[in-house]
Parts: structure tokens; sequence; C-alpha cells
């Protein structure tokens, strides 16, 4: 497997979904629809196409509910968006942890978050 | 240059403020505690605010905020993980994803207070907003100045007075921790003093830009020096000489704004470093 030139493609993919999402929530939130609903899907489950599916409904549901709240709202959207997929994350967390820790908390990929906000300052 | 009060009282705040953020920021690095820091940074701006929004004194609101986070992803936190060893080995703890989660709801809040400050009558927000983000070190008086060199200095003070036992602990945690060092307990401390570095920075080169002070100098004393105390004073050294020269060349170019000058100069500093080693 071609590793280095797959890590660019990735990381160009990222930067092109860096730019797309803040026109969304601006810069400084794109955190909000990039990790933290798929941190919530990793934390809900280990296996990768179901916690791709899961972080894909999550924000949209996130997104959704946070452009609905706006619209009847004084606050920007950015706000909503970022409490509720914050709620979402603390949700799951929660769930994990009521549920009783299984052995083997699934990883999650700390250095590709850093990239992301690399990618985003 | 120097005639002018407004060039020394930046100067009296820069110098210090630099040192402080070279010297922890070599441990920042160390310790692999970047990201961390970046976010000690942005929750800077909705503390300020958060302040500015309750109609008390910003500063204030800078200082709670980020030592509260600091103190939190401290207690929170597995420790540090050193790049030699632990990294490798996987042992990767998923701090950064909830650190990535947690300020990004702290800055959704600064943004709710930005609009609130908007909506009510204070007005100027947007001013004050660019102002934590990019920081404003021509606009500091002259208390303000010997304030932010006190407590600099007080935070450069304690980050060499826990060095030893620090390095120890970012090192080898787990020896440390059977020799009877208190690595939890430095580990909290020491995320708590950055956030007093970063809130005093971000007043200087602001929220945003704080990293590349931060970061850009310890990495390239990390790269240039042999032994630990070498490096941190190397990355102090960097540091007050990017932001001297920042404030020198912001002053002689009127429309390159000071942090501008003093962030492309310390990464340029670090990507010399990378071609020298």
């Amino acid at each position: 497997v071609r590793v280095t030139s797959l890590s660019v493609a990735f990381l160009l993919l990222l930067g092109l979904a860096v730019a797309a999402t803040s026109q969304i929530t601006g810069v400084l939130l794109v955190f909000s629809l990039l990790v933290t609903p798929a941190a919530a899907a990793q934390t809900l489950t280990a296996r990768p196409a179901l916690g791709l599916l899961l972080s894909v409904v999550l924000g949209l549901l996130v997104v959704w509910l946070g452009l609905g709240i706006a619209y009847f709202s004084v606050y920007p959207a950015g706000f909503f968006i970022a409490s509720i997929s914050f709620a979402l994350y603390l949700l799951a967390r929660l769930l994990v942890l009521v549920r009783g820790r299984r052995a083997g908390d699934p990883p999650a990929a700390p250095a590709a978050v850093a990239r992301a906000d690399a990618v985003i300052a | 240059m120097f005639s002018q009060e407004f060039m020394r009282n930046a100067l009296l705040a820069g110098t210090f403020v630099a040192l402080a953020c070279g010297v922890s920021g070599w441990f920042v690095v160390l310790r692999g505690q970047v990201f961390a820091g970046d976010a000690l940074s942005h929750v800077a701006f909705p503390g300020a605010l958060a302040a500015a929004a309750a109609g008390v004194d910003e500063r204030i609101g800078l200082f709670v905020a980020t030592v509260a986070v600091g103190t939190g992803i401290g207690a929170a936190g597995r420790g540090a993980l050193v790049r030699a060893g632990a990294g490798a080995a996987g042992a990767s703890p998923a701090d950064d994803t909830a650190i990535g989660a947690v300020f990004t709801f702290i800055l959704g809040l600064g943004v709710f207070f930005l609009a609130r400050l908007s909506v009510s009558s204070a007005g100027g927000s947007g001013i004050e907003g660019a102002r934590t983000l990019f920081g404003s070190i021509f606009g500091l008086g002259a208390g303000e100045a010997r304030l932010a060199a006190v407590i600099a200095i007080g935070a450069t003070v304690c980050t060499a007075a826990i060095a030893r036992p620090l390095l120890f602990a970012s090192v080898a945690p787990d020896v440390a921790a059977a020799r009877g060092v208190p690595t939890r307990l430095l580990g909290i401390g020491f995320v708590a003093l950055l956030g007093v570095v970063a809130a005093e920075a971000t007043q200087a080169v602001g929220a945003l830009l704080l990293l590349g002070l931060l970061a850009a100098p310890a990495a390239a004393a990390h790269r240039l020096a042999r032994s630990p105390f070498a490096g941190v004073a190397l990355a102090g050294a960097l540091a007050v000489a990017a932001t001297w020269g920042g404030l020198a060349l912001a002053y002689a170019l009127p429309s390159l704004p000071p942090s501008t000058a003093i962030v492309v100069l310390s990464v340029g500093i670090y990507y010399v470093s990378t071609i020298l080693t």
C-alpha cells in the first residue's frame, strides 16, 4: 500500500472538507462537525463501517437541529451546532460509561486530530 | 524606536512573555502536548469575550478560562505522551479527541458571547474580538505592560522551579512515579501554568497565533540543543529573539502587524533549524 500518497490524498480531502465546513460553522468551529460527531461515533462503536455511518448520521442531526434552532433565534448557527455536537459527544461518553466499560476502548487518532487543526489554522 | 512609549511597553511585555512561552514551550514539545497548548490558546478567546459580555476586565476572563481548562486537561488527561517509547508503542492517549471536542464547544460559547455583545449596547465587539484573536501588543499601556512582565516572570520562575522533576516525569514517567515524584500533580500543575502563559501571551500575539511563539522556538531548540537545560535556555532565547525582531520589523513597516512579524520570525527560526540539522 502506498502510504505516503494515500496520506497526502487524505490530507487533500481533509482540506476540502475543512474549507467546505468553514462556510457553515466558521473556521474556528470546524471541529464541531469534523471531529466531535466522529468522536461520539467512535466512542459508541469500534466497527469501522458502522462508525462511519453513525458519524455521518450524527453530523447530519447536528446540522439540521442547529440550523433549525438558529432560524428561531438571534444567535448564530455555529454556536448551536457546536453545543449540540458537544452534547451528543457527552451523551455518547455517558452511554458508554453506563453500559460498563468494555475492554479496549476504541483508539481515537490524536495525530489526525492535531493535523486537522493544523489544516484549519 | 526606543523613544516611543508604546514601543518600550511592547518590548517590556513582549520580552518576558516570549521568555515564558519559550521555556514552557520546550516542555510542551517534550511532552507531546502541542495540541493541548493550542486548545488553551483558543479558549482564551471565549474567556475574554465572556468577561467583556459580563462587564468585567477581559484579562480576568482570559486567566479564568485558560487556567480552568488547563487544570481540566491536566486532571482528565492520562498524562504526558513522550514521543520516544510510549508514542511509538501505540499508547497514545485519546486525550486529543476529548480536548478537541471540549475546546470546540468553548469556542462555540465564544461565538455566543460575541453575538451577545453585538446585540447588547456595549458595541465595538468586533474590535474586541479581533484584538483577542490576533493580539495588540502595541496597544499595551505602561501599567498593563509591567503587570504582563511580572506575571510572565512569575510563570517562568515557577516552570524553572519544577523543571527537574518535570523533566524526569516527562521522559520516564513510570520510573519517576516509582521514585516518588508526584507525576500526576506535576502534570496538572504544568498545564495550569501553561494556562497562565497562554493568557498572558494572548495579549501579545493573540489567541490564534500563540502557538507559533509557544511551539516553534521550542521545537527548533529540541532539534538544535543536545542537553535538556541547554534546550530550555535556547528555546527561551529564540522566542525572545523572534519577539525583538518581530517588534522591530513591525515598527519599521507600519502596515505589518507585530503579531504577524513575531510569528513569521519564530516559524522561520524553526524552518532554519530543520535545514541545519
